[in-house]
């Protein structure tokens, strides 16, 4: 019999869509076909434009092209970082280089994603990825700066599909808009991706997730869902739902939920889609701003749907194996043994692994993640993943403490750091200790999330699951 | 099965040994087609290609009539299945676990492991995790390997040093013996059950051998077990990539 857990992360999680979506003031439907076409060379030119008034340190001109309008954006995607970058880079007489590396251009805006590289008096000098969405105003190309990106995600975008990294889909875009993976924070498991109309507020946001165990089913998440869009709906208005109900796509099943709500002083459509893959959740939330647009903005999310492939297990990790207490996994080069009396189970997701073992009775339970990270990971960088987390749950759970300081340790000679922190979910206190260890390329995540009283009564028999992880070749 | 077994049914395969393709049960498992060339599968995974040239029932073992060596001995009990040699063999791999359980509530586990080294470098000494006492490990052939164990919470760490390490990319099957002296819980004062749940890291056929202790009487047994010879059950199931196969066996305790 599955224990049902308590809903460590779900907070988070659901909360995710709305962090990752732009400020909602932060932009405006403009008309279309009233300005003269961009094209690719007007893209280039302009951010040719850009560098020429940097090093010319004319910041009128800056701000006209990186148009203040689009300041909410800056602040929400670092964007005051890179002013403060540019403002650095210019005392210090420095540089900074633009190259576009790829541009759809519409009838009156564009999207651009474009590397920037301060080019000082370090040769080696990190540059930045970012996706720039540009609007013809009065004549004129201005820009916003719209989100970071990532990378290696980046090198899986090819014209207007994107590629899992682990191979398991690919998520297409609909003509003229622009596919856009958001950096990943380091220890996040799910894979996001953008797409972006430049031309009017439709936006749409996929991201791909393991299902969190506490969640049953769909039904489920739907429910939760509603309840989160609730909390984002202005005060004294409540969501109105459009439709509800099954939806399957691509030869998934899931389900679907259309709701109109006043958010950010205005009425907006959120349309959101959830397919199911095992225990991974597929999850589409699009928007349209205002509602009237969304009879309008629906073809290009069918379009979405209809491009979006998941794609057969042969490229995908190897599952690991349930042998009695035992449980190891042979590719990502790992054993433990679960106390007596804990079962086991393995969660499909889209971390490198996951398994679960929980006590035979009760509300606790506790997990083990395995992340890999790409490149060996230092003893002293442990410390950034177990910040990063507490700081994203602070933003859905600010009353999360933790309980004494982070110990440094060692796991099957591994440089490992534990932590013990405490929060309510969904009104019920929950003890959660989580133990990192730095296994060459691979992060391994170890957590036990219990009740303050079961927390007493199995912190032991989890510190002996601790104990026995060995790491295999 | 004992390590001795494990070495036999190891040394008879001319196949891929442990790995070996699953069988396809087309006869019921230890009933012989008469004049046949069979294809027996034994519980370590092995195959065995030859004529039953003696096929006693009450016999321990079967006698076989291979083209590659003299006439063999099967241990009776290592026998999963028979089946026509003209048919093609299945193409799933198979992973086959064997428990001896005594009436202490113990069982002794014979399972194959498989040593890989990954690519980039040859290697000689690996580690992993066994539940209860380790008391063999051997090499496919039976030969035994040398290897050191030390406690770990719920199971034991054994190292093992290959004399001859295995190459950047390749692979070796070995035969692991232990002892669990838990391995049975009390259902109440008359019945005994034993549990065990094994995934499948590929597509693949799982098959658990159970053998209960001498004098017991199967109660029940989840899900369905063939039993042949009486008092060994064998568990089989095509498990796809992450599915599990859960037995229980439900037996009477030893004087019941």
């Amino acid at each position: 019999m599955r224990v049902r857990r308590a809903a460590g992360g779900v907070a988070a999680l659901l909360g995710l869509a709305a962090l990752l979506l732009p400020p909602l003031s932060a932009s405006r439907v403009l008309a279309q076909g009233v300005a003269e076409p961009a094209d690719s060379r007007e893209v280039h030119e302009f951010f040719e434009k850009l560098e020429r008034a940097f090093d010319s340190g004319d910041a009128g001109a800056l701000a006209k092209l990186l148009s203040k309008r689009y300041e909410d954006d800056f602040e929400a995607d670092g964007g005051g970082r890179m002013r403060e970058r540019l403002a650095a880079a210019s005392r210090n007489g420095a540089r900074i280089e633009f190259d576009v590396v790829r541009a759809v251009p519409r009838a009156v805006g564009a999207t651009a994603v474009v590397r920037t590289r301060v080019a000082d008096r370090q040769p080696d000098a990190e540059s930045d990825l970012a996706l720039f969405v540009l609007r013809k105003e009065d004549g004129a190309l201005v820009a916003a700066r719209r989100l970071t990106l990532d990378e290696d995600a980046e090198r899986r975008v090819a014209g207007r599909t994107y590629r899992a990294a682990d191979g398991s889909f690919e998520l297409g875009a609909p003509a003229g808009w622009a596919i856009a993976p958001p950096r990943r924070k380091v220890g996040t498991s799910f894979e996001t991706v953008t797409l972006v109309d430049p031309e009017s507020e439709a936006y749409a946001l996929f991201v791909a997730f393991a299902i969190p165990f506490e969640i049953d089913s769909l039904e489920t998440m739907a429910r939760l869902d509603a309840e989160k869009l609730a909390t984002l709906a202005d005060k004294g208005t409540s969501p109105r739902v459009l439709a509800e109900g099954k939806f399957a796509a691509a030869g998934l099943d899931g389900y679907q939920q259309v709701t109109e709500a006043r958010v950010g002083g205005k009425d907006q459509v959120f349309r959101r889609v959830c397919l199911q893959r095992e225990r991974t959740c597929y999850q589409f939330l699009f928007r349209s701003t205002p509602s009237d647009a969304y009879a309008r903005d629906a073809v290009a999310f069918d379009e979405v749907l209809e491009r979006f492939r998941p794609i057969a297990d042969t490229a995908r990790p190897r599952r690991g194996v349930i042998d009695g207490n035992l449980y190891r996994h042979a590719d990502v080069g790992f054993e433990i043994a679960a106390p007596p009396g804990w079962a086991i189970e393995e969660a499909q997701s889209s971390y490198t692994a996951q398994v679960f073992f929980t006590p035979g009775s009760g509300q606790s339970y506790a997990m083990v993640c395995a992340l890999e990270i790409g490149h060996p990971i230092e003893p002293d960088a442990l410390a950034t993943p177990i910040e990063e987390a507490e700081k994203d749950k602070r933003k859905t759970i600010p009353a999360i403490k933790r309980l004494g300081a982070i110990e440094d340790g060692t796991v099957d000679g591994n440089a490992a750091k534990t932590v013990v922190q405490s929060y309510p979910i969904e009104g019920f206190e929950r003890t959660v200790k989580s133990t990192y260890v730095a296994a060459g390329t691979t992060l391994f995540v170890l957590v036990l999330h219990a009740t303050p009283a079961e927390f007493e009564a199995i912190e032991g028999e989890f510190d002996a699951l601790v104990e026995s992880f060995i790491r295999t070749p | 099965m004992t390590a001795r077994s494990l070495a036999l049914a190891a040394a008879l395969a001319l196949g891929p040994g442990l790995g070996a393709p699953a069988a396809r049960a087309q006869d019921e498992p230890g009933r012989v087609p008469p004049a046949r060339t069979v294809r027996i599968h034994l519980a370590d995974g092995a195959r065995i290609v030859g004529t039953v040239i003696e096929d006693d029932a009450s016999a321990s073992v079967l006698r076989v009539r291979t083209a590659w060596a003299d006439d063999v001995a099967i241990p009776r009990a290592s026998v999963l299945a028979i089946e026509d040699a003209s048919e093609p063999a299945a193409e799933r791999p198979t992973s086959v676990v064997r428990f001896e359980i005594d009436a202490s509530g113990g069982a002794a586990k014979t399972e194959p492991r498989l040593l890989r080294a990954r690519e980039g470098a040859a290697r000689a000494e690996f580690r992993f995790l066994v539940t209860g006492r380790v008391d063999a490990v051997t090499r496919a052939d039976g030969t035994p390997l040398p290897h050191k164990t030390e406690p770990r919470p719920n199971a034991t760490l054994v190292t093992v040093k290959l004399p001859k390490p295995i190459e950047s990319g390749g692979s070796e099957w070995i035969g692991v013996v232990s002892y669990d002296a838990g391995a049975v819980s009390r259902g109440s004062a008359a019945e005994a059950v034993f549990r065990y749940r094994r995934g499948a890291p590929v597509d693949e056929a799982a098959v658990i051998q159970v053998v209960l202790p001498p004098g017991a009487k199967l109660l029940g047994a989840a899900p369905p077990a063939t039993e042949v010879p009486q008092g060994t059950l064998v568990f089989r199931k095509d498990l796809a990539q992450g599915e599990t196969l859960d037995v229980e066996a439900r037996f009477t305790t030893a004087g019941r």
